[in-house]
C-alpha cells in the first residue's frame, strides 16, 4: 500500500471515528438531559410528599388533642351523673321519701304504664292465658273499662 | 276514665264467667259439651256420655270391633236464659265500670247459676232414675258407703259425685266417723268443705229441688246427666257484645250492653244451657222419707 493509500484509509477511519464519536456524544448528551429531568421530577414529587406527611403529621396531633377532650369530657359527664343521682336522692331523702336505689330494672315499664286493658283484650276469649290475666288485673282492667 | 262503654261487656262478661264457674262445681260431675259456639234456643247438642270400656284381645277383626258399647250420647235441648239489669247513665258516669261490675256480677252469676241447676235438678225424679233409698233426716257416712255400693253394682262411670241439699251436707260434716278422723277431721272442720268421700266428689246444693218426691241428695256417675251449653247469637244495634269462656270447663256466657231510649244502660248477661237424662241407672236417689 502506498502512502497515499495509507493516508485515504487512515481519513477514513478517522472520519469513521469521528462519526462514531459524534454519535456517542449526541447519545450522552441526550441520556444527560433525560436523567437530569427525571431527577428533578423526583425531587418535585419528594417534596410534594413531605408536604403531604407534614400536613397528616398535623392533623393527626389535632385528633390527638380532641380525643383527649373527649375523653375529659366523658370523664367529667360520668362524674356530674352521679352526683345528679346523689342530688335526687338528696331531694327525695328532704321531702320525706326513701331514696330508692337505681337498678336495672328501672329500665322497665312501670306498672302504670302497662295498658291491661289491651292486653287484655288481645288474648283470645276461651283461652287460659285471658281468664288468669283478668284475674290477676282485675281491679286495673275494670278501672280502664269505662 | 274512657267515655266510652265499649269494653265494659268484655270485663263483664269475664267477671260473670268467673264467678258463675265457681256457683256450678258440680257441672264437672256430668258429662258435658261446653261451647262458645253460637246456637240458638231448641237446637240440640249431642254428648257422649262417659262410660266404662272394656278392653279386648286383637284379633282377626283388627280395630273395626266396637269394644266399648255402653258409650252412647243423650241429645241435650238447648234453652236460652238470661238476667238483664238497667243502670242510670249518670250512676255508671259517676261510679265507673267498677260499680256496673260489683252491682251486676254477683246478681247475674247467680240467676244463670239457679237457672242452670234447675234444669239439672227437674230431672232427678223417680220417672227418670229410679234407683233410691230412703236415708232418713240425715246422711251418715255409712249410707254414702252404701250408696257407693250401689253406683258400682250399675258400674256407674268415673268420676262419681254426691250431691246433697244442705240438710244431708251438714249430716255429713257432724258424722263422727269423719270428723273424727285423725286426717280428715282437721280440715273439715276449718273448712267446712268435705271434699271427696268414698272415692266421689261431694257437693252442696243449697236449691237441690225435693221435686215432691222428699229428694234430698243423690249419688251419680258422669255417664247420668247430659249437660250441654252454647252463646246465643246476639246482634242487637247500637249494643256492644262480649264473650267469656272459662278455659278450664269450657263454659262460656255472653254479656251485652246498651243504651235504651229511656237513656238508661241497659246491661244482659245470657247463655244457652240444656240438661238430659244419661244413663238412668247411674244415678241412685237419696230421699229424707
Amino acid at each position: 500500500m502506498t502512502i497515499e493509500e495509507q493516508l485515504l484509509a487512515a481519513t477514513a477511519a478517522v472520519s469513521g471515528l469521528t462519526a462514531e464519536r459524534d454519535d456517542l456524544r449526541s447519545t450522552v448528551e441526550k441520556m444527560t438531559v433525560g436523567v437530569s429531568a427525571e431527577l428533578e421530577s423526583l425531587k418535585v414529587e419528594a417534596a410534594s410528599k413531605d408536604a403531604k406527611l407534614a400536613e397528616l403529621t398535623a392533623a393527626l396531633e389535632v385528633a390527638v388533642k380532641e380525643s383527649e377532650s373527649l375523653k375529659a369530657l366523658v370523664v367529667q359527664h360520668e362524674a356530674a351523673k352521679v352526683s345528679a343521682s346523689k342530688e335526687a336522692a338528696k331531694i327525695v331523702a328532704s321531702v320525706g321519701v326513701s331514696p330508692v336505689e337505681l337498678s336495672p330494672a328501672d329500665g322497665k315499664p312501670s306498672a302504670e304504664a302497662v295498658d291491661h286493658m289491651a292486653t287484655f283484650l288481645s288474648l283470645p276469649v276461651g283461652s287460659k292465658e285471658r281468664n288468669e290475666y283478668f284475674a290477676a288485673h282485675k281491679h286495673a282492667i275494670i278501672k280502664a273499662a269505662i | 276514665m274512657a267515655n266510652s262503654i265499649a269494653n265494659a261487656p268484655a270485663i263483664l262478661a269475664e267477671s260473670v264467667i268467673a264467678s258463675l264457674k265457681g256457683k256450678l262445681p258440680a257441672l264437672r260431675a256430668f258429662s258435658s259439651v261446653f261451647t262458645a259456639a253460637e246456637s240458638g234456643a231448641g237446637k240440640t247438642v249431642q254428648v257422649p256420655l262417659i262410660g266404662t270400656s272394656t278392653a279386648t284381645e286383637f284379633s282377626t277383626g283388627g280395630y273395626l270391633t266396637q269394644d266399648d258399647a255402653t258409650i252412647t250420647a243423650a241429645n241435650v235441648t238447648l234453652k236460652h236464659f238470661k238476667v238483664s239489669s238497667r243502670f242510670s247513665p249518670l250512676d255508671v258516669k259517676m261510679y265507673g265500670a267498677q260499680f256496673l261490675s260489683n252491682a251486676f256480677v254477683p246478681t247475674a252469676a247467680n240467676a244463670l247459676a239457679e237457672k242452670c241447676l234447675a234444669e239439672i235438678g227437674a230431672l232427678i225424679t223417680n220417672a227418670n232414675y229410679s234407683s233410691n233409698v230412703d236415708t232418713g233426716a240425715a246422711l251418715t257416712y255409712a249410707e254414702v258407703v252404701t250408696a257407693k255400693g250401689v253406683l258400682d253394682a250399675a258400674k256407674a262411670a268415673e268420676p262419681r259425685a254426691f250431691i246433697l241439699n244442705p240438710t244431708y251436707a251438714n249430716g255429713l260434716l257432724s258424722d263422727a266417723t269423719i270428723i273424727g278422723n285423725s286426717v280428715l277431721g282437721a280440715g273439715i272442720l276449718t273448712s267446712g268443705q268435705i271434699g271427696t268421700l268414698a272415692g266421689a266428689a261431694v257437693y252442696q246444693w243449697n236449691s237441690l229441688p225435693t221435686n215432691a218426691e222428699n229428694l234430698a241428695g243423690f249419688a251419680c256417675g258422669a255417664d247420668a246427666i247430659a249437660v250441654a251449653s252454647a252463646l246465643p247469637m246476639s246482634e242487637i244495634p247500637g249494643f256492644e257484645v262480649a264473650n267469656a269462656v272459662d278455659a278450664d270447663t269450657g263454659l262460656g256466657v255472653q254479656v251485652l250492653m246498651g243504651q235504651e231510649q229511656s237513656g238508661y244502660y241497659n246491661v244482659t248477661a245470657t247463655l244457652l244451657f240444656g240438661a238430659a237424662v244419661g244413663r238412668a241407672t247411674s244415678l241412685h236417689r237419696l230421699k229424707t222419707a
